[in-house]
């Protein structure tokens, strides 16, 4: 972070040397341009621009995901550097306003799907380095993303927006701190800001706002999973958790013994918290230990604290079946315990407790199981979990296409009830609901 | 004159072959059928299957074995009258006989497509490497087919890339067993190259499937479906709105006017039969179902080829022990293969030779060795561990010439429940790997005396290997085979044969990826003139 | 093969209601009807002689059932049989597998009992399977239970099951200077 101390100067040759990139006779690059491209490439990256921004198979940051609203369906715009479909004509001041106070030159109000309330608090000198990074280094994708936005009244009206932002975004750009001795500035700078983890943690009241009395106390529906609290509180939150298991969940999706990133989550992690840097990554767990404790009413145990599997007699893992073509045939039982020992007892082995090297995760001890809501762990049934880490792709299929919901709701019953909380209980509506909601 | 059709094109077949053709076809918005005489089976029940079977080294056992689809283990559905049991694992479900391959994925050499013109023997195929190129590369990434870009599979030039390719492998090869490392350091200095094996086990996420973790269950499940089945792509065929019609067992084709194939009739458990109608037919039943389909329907015949010229890649077996624990079973079933006669001018005189590195865990095959020498006590446990750790297993396979009284044909005494005639057939393994078979002793002899070892098992005779091949023969014209080159059968021009059946030859490697090719090749062919 | 007739015709739903029904009920009669033989004399003194046989002190009683009925229904005499290797073991006062061979010159007819309820409880069945095809004297017995895994356990898979990541199989396990 040394390396951007020298702000005033860093901005002036930057401005200065702009034109040379696209410029003919391919003149070298300065350094301190190449410096803020760097730098607004880790802002872009842990901001995770890209998450919104870009689809599957799309061009980077060309725009069109679709977001799922309660209030109907919102697609990420193009903010590539072209003149007419992106942000090429920009001003650097109108970028950060659109990036600030969710207001475009070209769509006027933005929806708050855009963290802007987040991302008010970029500090000045990210956000020049970032608006390098776009204008200069971004591919220019010249088209308009193929879907179109569309919400129900009053929310269709993007002016609407104006009152919403008047009530809801006050932010202010923060300093961002890398100096601070303890480093729980920058901590804070990263959770509130860059990586906006209150976006999805933070509960939203019926505006969709966040709920700032609440912060990261956990939002019970992203895209049909649960974004539970991360707030210091010992039993609802991650107090229980040391720094380093942090720090290996944010950049590996994984905390043994603890938990695993599916869904956004993963997606977060894939593209966006595993190129922090670790000093970066140290100053977010630090941060995060020290957000004021939410415990989730009634709440008496860790999610990770079911440790052990129920005790039986180990030969109901090893049985005989009826040999009978029909019945060999027949792959529509209901039985949680069967289907669990054939389907997933393969990597999470018998008694749940994983491989020895956690390449398959235990259900002993892992949050999703031991969670009183069954929607994470129904999801990760349906849906498997895919995340690119720095420790390599991890996969688990989807069994939405292979097991009916019947079959779901068996599995993840017997999983809650051997291996993790007994409290969970999962309805065959609540399979069918998320088997929907993800459509 | 506005004929109204069942489909465009009707599949005979769900397995990897079938159902890659019939999503070729319907993802190009073709309306296809596909014919099933089994049902879907999800994973998890097949798992259940095999892990409460009592035989699990008969790889049938964990599939089920309905009378009116039995699977090719129901006795006596296969009768034999040769001097060898013929007996190849196949399976009826949904993905058929893939379910339980163990994903080998060679291509053939150029040499082993013309066998006649360089070495004298066998047949020619009517259809060059170069131009089945490019379907090998898509039948590569249809199957995540994980391959090393740097070895020559012919064995004999080290250092270059052989066969020619025109795009890289999908997945990069899995890492090598320790097993396979130590193996390799040992005997391939003596003159023996050894050869990574291009497989559709995964070992990364590839199209909904998760890599390999190593279960050592290829056969006869894949537990995780890291390995490639054709059920995969029965299910894609499906989401790209083609038809499966299980309990369907295809029975008789129907010829109309002009030499085309009208319909096909099929039955059900309960034997209720049904005619369906279609602009093309592509039958992919295995090597075994589909000649016997056509011979009970008495068409694509006027050759007298259809059954014959039936091959496998007959071959022996040798277990010994090593003098160093290599602890095979951790990883896949098999990795790699030996390959110092796959080609060359020898093969005017016998057959080539392949020597796969098998990689299971060997335990039952030990501890039923142990107990039939009465070891039992602290001894016995001693012995299942320093035996596990140096098994070395080792399955060697020959390349049979097609022969006219090698064959296939429908049981004129035996039926299904529902009334379909079981199948004959007549096998005996040819001179020409007879004379393979010393080379490959000498071979054994070799191998256990470089590791040091002990032999438990060098001579366990002719072996099945389930590659069937040669019985709808590819030809050049329509006196000497089945098909053209185009996999198009010479008497209906709307009949296809899907199938490793038409092989004109068998090489020494597993049949199922270039069969894929060809099917794709058809269906190519077929979806431009549908 | 008679019972297949009374299927009833293929609408998918109903066939696989009823097979659901009837595999539950068979299912649940194989893995319980076994247990209640537990409880009999002859199963305790089978679980004692495995123990002994097996140098095992904590085989499972609920396998020990099913390996019981295994044997004793592919073989009239076996409780008979048991009965004489029990009270040889006794009279012997035979204590030391190492000192099995010794036991079995001096009970040659005792030999076969003692290596069939050895193999039910290694390989996890009985009798003699068949490779290629579907028709044997088999019996499963168990699977993760069978006793010729344990030697081997550190170092390699029960077939179908995990042991970690890809690729773990590149180096060798971490016993190899002393195997």
């Amino acid at each position: 972070m040394k390396a951007f101390s020298s702000f005033s100067s860093v901005l002036t040759i930057g401005a200065a040397v702009g034109y040379l990139l696209y410029s003919p006779t391919g003149l070298a690059q300065s350094p301190s341009e190449q410096d803020l491209v760097k730098q607004g490439d880790y802002i872009a990256r842990a901001s995770d621009c890209m998450a919104c921004h870009t689809t599957k198979e799309g061009k980077p940051f060309a725009g069109g995901l679709v977001l799922k609203t309660p209030f109907g369906k919102i697609v990420s715009s193009n903010i590539t550097p072209s003149k007419k479909f992106g942000i090429g004509g920009w001003t650097e001041t109108q970028f950060a306003n659109a990036v600030r106070k969710g207001s475009s030159p070209r769509l006027g109000h933005l929806y708050p799907a855009m963290p802007y309330t987040a991302y008010a608090g970029l500090s000045d000198r990210d956000m020049h380095a970032l608006y390098v990074y776009f204008t200069k280094a971004v591919e220019p994708v010249e088209k308009e993303p193929e879907t179109k936005t569309a919400l129900s009244f009053p929310y269709n009206i993007r002016f609407a927006m104006v009152g919403w932002n008047m009530l809801y975004a006050s932010g202010r750009p923060m300093a961002d701190n890398e100096s601070t001795p303890d480093g729980s500035r920058r901590g804070e700078y990263l959770v509130k800001v860059l990586a906006h983890c209150g976006t999805c943690h933070t509960p939203r009241n019926k505006f969709m706002a966040e709920k700032s009395s609440d912060f990261l106390a956990g939002n019970p529906n992203i895209q049909g999973w649960v974004a539970p609290n991360i707030t210091s509180d010992n039993i609802s939150g991650i107090g229980g958790w040391s720094e380093e298991e942090i720090i290996a969940y944010l950049k590996n999706g994984a905390a043994h013994g603890k938990a695993q990133a599916a869904g956004p989550m993963a997606e977060a992690v894939e593209y966006s918290l595993r190129y922090l840097t670790d000093s970066d990554l140290k100053a977010v767990a630090t941060y995060l230990k020290t957000v004021k404790p939410i415990s989730n009413l009634g709440q008496t145990k860790a999610n990770h604290s079911y440790n052990q599997a129920i005790a039986v007699d180990s030969a109901v893992f090893d049985y005989p079946i009826d040999r009978s073509p029909l019945a060999m045939g027949a792959g529509s039982s209901i039985d949680g315990q069967r289907l669990y020992l054939n389907a997933c007892a393969t990597c999470h082995q018998p008694r749940g407790e994983g491989t020895e090297d956690q390449f398959y995760p235990s259900l002993t001890s892992n949050s999703v199981v031991g969670a009183k809501d069954p929607r994470n762990l129904v999801m990760a049934i349906l849906y498997g979990v895919d995340r690119q880490t720095n420790d390599g792709h991890v996969f688990m299929p989807g069994f939405a296409e292979q097991l009916s919901d019947e079959q779901i709701t068996a599995i993840a019953q017997y999983v809650a009830t051997n291996f993790g909380n007994p409290a969970l209980k999962v309805t065959i509506n609540d399979v069918k609901l998320l088997r929907n909601a993800s459509r | 004159m506005a004929t109204q059709y069942d489909a465009d094109v009707i599949v005979v077949g769900s397995g990897a072959i079938g159902s890659n053709a019939a999503y070729a076809l319907a993802s190009q918005g073709k309306s296809v059928i596909i014919l099933e005489a089994g049902e879907w089976i999800p994973r998890w029940k097949i798992v259940e299957n095999f892990r409460s079977s009592a035989r699990k080294g008969n790889h049938d056992d964990p599939y089920p074995d309905a009378p009116w689809a039995p699977v090719s283990f129901s006795p006596g559905y296969i009768e034999n009258t040769g001097s060898f049991a013929f007996l190849p694992g196949m399976l009826h479900l949904v993905g058929g006989t893939t379910w339980h391959w163990a994903a080998a994925t060679w291509r053939l050499l150029p040499n082993d497509m013309q066998m006649k013109s360089l070495y004298g023997v066998g047949r020619d195929w009517p259809v060059t490497y170069d131009e089945l190129e490019p379907w090998y590369v898509k039948a590569e990434y249809a199957l995540g087919i994980a391959g090393s870009d740097t070895e020559d599979q012919s064995g004999l030039n080290p250092d270059t890339s052989y066969p020619p390719r025109s795009a890289p492998y999908p997945v990069p090869p899995e890492a090598e067993t320790y097993y396979f490392q130590r193996l390799k350091a040992r005997i391939e200095p003596e003159g023996y190259p050894f050869i990574h094996e291009p497989n559709a086990r995964t070992n990364q996420p590839w199209d909904g499937r998760p890599g390999c973790s190593g279960n050592n269950n290829c056969m006869p499940v894949c537990p995780i479906g890291a390995m490639y089945s054709g059920d995969v792509h029965a299910r894609h065929a499906q989401k790209a709105g083609a038809q499966i019609l299980t309990d369907s067992t295809a029975f008789k084709l129907e010829k109309g006017e002009g030499g085309k194939i009208v319909a096909v009739h099929c039955r059900s458990a309960k034997g209720v039969d049904r005619r369906l109608t279609a602009r093309y037919f592509i039958i992919a039943s295995n090597g075994l179902e589909t000649p016997k389909l056509l011979l009970m329907s008495d068409v694509a015949n006027s050759s007298d080829l259809v059954g014959r010229n039936l091959m496998d890649h007959t071959g022996i077996g040798l277990q010994f022990l090593a003098d160093e624990p290599l602890w095979p079973g951790r990883g896949q079933v098999q990795q790699g293969a030996i390959f110092r006669l796959r080609d060359g001018a020898f093969r005017s005189q016998h057959s080539a030779i392949k020597h796969a590195l098998t990689n299971t865990v060997p335990n039952r095959a030990i501890t039923e060795h142990l107990l039939k020498k009465n070891i039992v006590g602290p001894e016995l446990d001693k012995q299942i561990r320093h035996m596990a750790a140096r098994w070395v297993d080792i399955s060697t396979v020959f390349e049979q010439l097609p022969h006219l009284e090698n064959r296939v044909q429908p049981s004129t005494t035996r039926k299904t429940s529902n009334g379909i005639p079981m199948m004959k057939i007549h096998y005996d393994p040819d001179d020409y790997i007879k004379a393979a078979v010393p080379i490959a002793k000498q071979d054994f002899a070799n191998f256990v005396q470089i590791m040091n070892g002990t032999v438990i098992e060098d001579n366990t005779g002719f072996q099945n290997r389930d590659h069937i091949m040669g019985t709808v023969i590819m030809g050049d014209n329509h006196r000497n085979s089945v098909v053209n080159h185009e996999c198009r059968t010479w008497n209906h021009p709307n009949l296809f044969m899907a199938t490793t059946g038409v092989f004109p030859s068998a090489s020494v490697v597993n049949p199922t990826l270039t069969g894929i090719a060809l099917a794709l090749r058809s269906a190519d062919i077929i979806a431009r003139e549908v | 093969m008679d019972n297949y007739k009374d299927v009833p015709p293929s609408t998918e739903k109903l066939t696989r209601r009823v097979i659901l029904q009837s595999s539950a009920a068979l299912a649940a009669l194989l893995v319980f009807s076994p247990s209640l033989l537990a409880a009999s004399s002859e199963s305790s003194e089978f679980l004692q002689i495995s123990q002994f046989l097996t140098c095992r002190p904590n085989l499972n009683p609920t396998i020990a059932a099913r390996a019981y009925a295994a044997l004793a229904a592919e073989d009239s005499g076996f409780a008979e049989k048991l009965r004489h290797l029990h009270d040889a073991i006794q009279q012997d006062n035979f204590t030391d597998m190492s000192q099995f061979g010794d036991f079995v010159t001096r009970h040659p007819d005792l030999q076969p009992i003692a290596m069939k309820i050895i193999s039910a409880w290694y390989l996890g069945y009985t009798g003699t399977p068949s490779m290629n095809i579907l028709q044997d004297d088999t019996q499963f017995i168990s699977y993760e239970h069978a006793l010729m895994y344990e030697p081997t356990h550190d170092a390699t898979v029960i077939p179908s099951f995990s042991r970690g990541r890809t690729n773990y199989w590149v180096n060798p396990p971490s016993s190899l200077a002393t195997d």
